[in-house]
Formats: structure tokens, C-alpha cells, sequence
């Protein structure tokens, strides 16, 4: 940048230092005007040092950044958390906690096994950490501060900025792994549509036959999957800024099927884009992961212990997901006398 | 509660083993600095 300065400071010095009406008709040079011109809207100049970055003087672009980083993203994230808070407390005091209609029958049958379960709590883990950590960095100065003072809000938060960088390693695996062992149960079936049309059982009343999984927890699942591999790509693009070019080369991969999207960026704009797109799919994860913590807790009998202790009620098991017991059923790897 | 503790165990283990060897690989917050110091 500083070389960039200079070019563009030596090229015009005599003019600058020259009288008043010299300077005035340099000012009206359509040369010097362009150039300045230039470098207010952002254009790149030349350099020959190995950072290109260094050819924009002035990063007219930053300001759109920092605007979407201190005011939409925050304020649309906070009207997304508050809306499905809202909602669920909505839908808590309306529908009520989901009994199991036939009450429980005291037998139980596996759900999850134990590898299963911890690899869930691996995920579960390290998203509440990437989330508090995140949510952090973009709340933390707002509501935080003024709670701890600035002292100790500066080294929390530069320990939670270190501990969400290798965190994140953690929640790449987890997924990785939720993803090979679950991805079979989550392809779209012919009862999915069923169980969409009528909510899920919360439209008349009536438990819709599902699998292992509903189309509920499919939607969840590919949402977490998609959302997840997004969140993690442009989280590598963070951690080595202004070395990856995801957004070009998934915008060429995009433009293939019909979109016009630009594929000329800059690594700046590379960086900026990965920036933004990790808060937007970070907000709309843990909008997620709220409602689905919701339902697998406190919105549902039953239903945590699933992956608590990975045994679930038979009748449970039964009004929830009568096509897996079924199958186990068929499979024989149920006990005789639960049948 | 098991699974849960093992997963929660396994986060802080996995993040630690990223920590350690992270320098070795100049990566994540090391390649930054490294790339900082080349380019400038």
C-alpha cells in the first residue's frame, strides 16, 4: 500500500507543490482527476511486490462490509434467534410439552449406540462452543462489554477467538463422521411428504408413520450437513485469509447451471465474501440447532433419552417412528417379549 | 450421561492435538503470520 502511496504521490509532486493556479489547472488535468477517480472507487493500481492487495489504495468495498458486520448481519441475526425463540415458547404454550399418547410402556429398545451418542455430543460440543465463541464476536462488544469491562472482554475474547479456531477442527470431524453414519437413514421416502402435509402429526391430531428418521429430522439433518460443510469451507477461507478462492470457483461451478455470477474476485473480496457468508450460515445454524434442541428436550416426552441414554420407550419408539420399529421388529432384533 | 462426557472429552482432545500441532503445519493463526511477513 505504502509503495502504491508513493507511485501515485511522486508521480504528481510538482504538480502539488506547484503555485495556486498551476494547481488549480492540474486539478482540471482529466489525468490527474481520472486517477483519483480511480482510486476512490477502489481500482486496482499495479504493484510489483508480491502482495496484490497492495494495489488498492483505498477499500471502498470495506465500508459495505463493515456496515453488513455492524448492522444488518447482527441486527437480522438477533430478529432470527428472538423469532424462533419466540415461536417455540409460542408453540410450547399452545401445543404443550408432546406426551406419549399411549403413556409409556417401561420397555425400552436401542436407538443410538454409545459410539453414536458421543459422536452426536462431539458435534453438539463443539457447535455450542464455535457458537458462544462466534456469537461473541459479534455481540460481545455490544452486551458483553459493559457487563465484564474491557479488560477482561479483550482476553476473553481473544482465547475464545484461538479456541474457535481449533474447535472448529473438532466440529469438521464430528460432521464428517454424522455425516457417513447417518446420510443412509436421511435420503428422501415416499412417507416424507406424508408426514410434511400434516406437520408432523400437529395437523390432526394423528402420528404420521416415519423411518429411523422423520422428514423433520431430515430437513435438520441435511440443513446441519450443508450448513455445516458451508460453515467449515469458509471458516478454512478465515483461518488463511486471502489464500483461497472458494467464491470464484463455486460461482464459475454455479454459472454453469444458468447463474451470472461474478467469478473476477479479488482475494480481498474472497475474504469479505467467506467473512459474511460464515455469520449468515453461523446465524442460521443456531437458529436451527435451537428449535432442535428444543424438540429433543423439553418440546417432547421422551425424546431425549434417545441420545441420553440411547434406550428409548417402546411406545415411544412406536407413535414416533413405527416404520423403524417395524423393521426392527422384521430384522428379529427385538426381544421377543417386546413384540 | 457417558456418550456425552466422551464427546465433550473428545472435542477438547481433538482441539488441543489441532493446537499442538498447528505450528508445525504453519496453520491456522502461524501461516497468517508467516504470510504477513513474506508479503510485506
Amino acid at each position: 500500500m505504502l509503495a502504491s502511496l508513493l507511485f501515485f504521490s511522486f508521480q504528481h509532486l510538482p504538480v502539488l507543490a506547484a503555485d495556486k493556479p498551476q494547481a488549480a489547472e492540474a486539478l482540471n488535468n482529466p489525468s490527474f482527476a481520472d486517477v483519483w477517480h480511480d482510486i476512490k472507487k477502489g481500482t486496482p493500481g499495479r504493484v510489483s511486490i508480491p502482495d496484490k492487495k497492495a494495489a488498492v489504495l483505498i477499500q471502498t468495498e470495506g465500508e459495505s462490509w463493515r456496515q453488513f458486520r455492524t448492522k444488518q448481519l447482527p441486527f437480522y441475526g438477533l430478529m432470527g434467534m428472538g423469532g424462533i425463540l419466540g415461536l417455540l415458547f409460542l408453540f410450547y404454550l399452545i401445543r404443550g410439552k408432546i406426551r406419549i399418547a399411549a403413556g409409556p410402556s417401561y420397555e425400552t429398545i436401542e436407538r443410538f449406540t454409545f459410539l453414536e451418542r458421543a459422536m452426536h455430543w462431539l458435534l453438539a460440543s463443539s457447535f455450542i462452543i464455535l457458537a458462544l465463541t462466534g456469537l461473541n464476536l459479534l455481540y460481545g462488544r455490544r452486551f458483553l462489554m459493559p457487563l465484564i469491562g474491557e479488560d477482561f472482554f479483550a482476553s476473553l475474547t481473544l482465547f475464545g477467538k484461538l479456541v474457535h479456531n481449533f474447535v472448529g477442527i473438532s466440529f469438521m470431524i464430528a460432521l464428517t463422521w454424522v455425516f457417513c453414519r447417518w446420510v443412509l437413514h436421511n435420503f428422501p421416502s415416499r412417507g416424507d411428504l406424508k408426514w410434511l402435509r400434516w406437520g408432523g402429526g400437529i395437523v390432526g391430531g394423528e402420528h404420521v408413520p416415519a423411518k429411523k428418521f422423520n422428514a423433520g429430522q431430515k430437513i435438520v439433518f441435511w440443513l446441519v450437513i450443508i450448513g455445516g460443510l458451508s460453515i467449515s469451507l469458509s471458516g478454512l477461507a478465515l483461518m488463511m485469509p486471502f489464500e483461497l478462492s472458494l467464491f470464484k470457483n463455486t460461482f464459475a461451478a454455479l454459472n454453469v447451471v444458468g447463474f451470472n455470477l461474478p467469478t473476477d474476485l479479488t482475494l480481498m473480496q474472497e475474504t469479505k465474501m467467506a467473512s459474511q457468508w460464515h455469520g449468515v450460515i453461523a446465524l442460521v445454524l443456531v437458529v436451527v440447532v435451537i428449535a432442535h434442541i428444543y424438540i429433543g428436550t423439553i418440546g417432547m416426552e421422551g425424546a431425549f433419552q434417545a441420545m441420553g441414554s440411547g434406550e428409548v420407550d417402546l411406545n415411544w419408539a412406536r407413535e414416533h417412528h413405527s416404520l423403524w420399529v417395524k423393521e426392527i421388529e422384521q430384522s428379529g432384533r427385538i426381544r421377543e417379549d417386546l413384540l | 450421561m457417558k456418550a456425552f462426557l466422551v464427546g465433550c472429552l473428545l472435542c477438547a482432545a481433538i482441539a488441543v492435538l489441532a493446537f499442538i500441532i498447528a505450528p508445525y503445519m504453519e496453520w491456522p493463526s502461524a501461516h497468517i503470520f508467516a504470510n504477513d511477513a513474506t508479503r510485506l
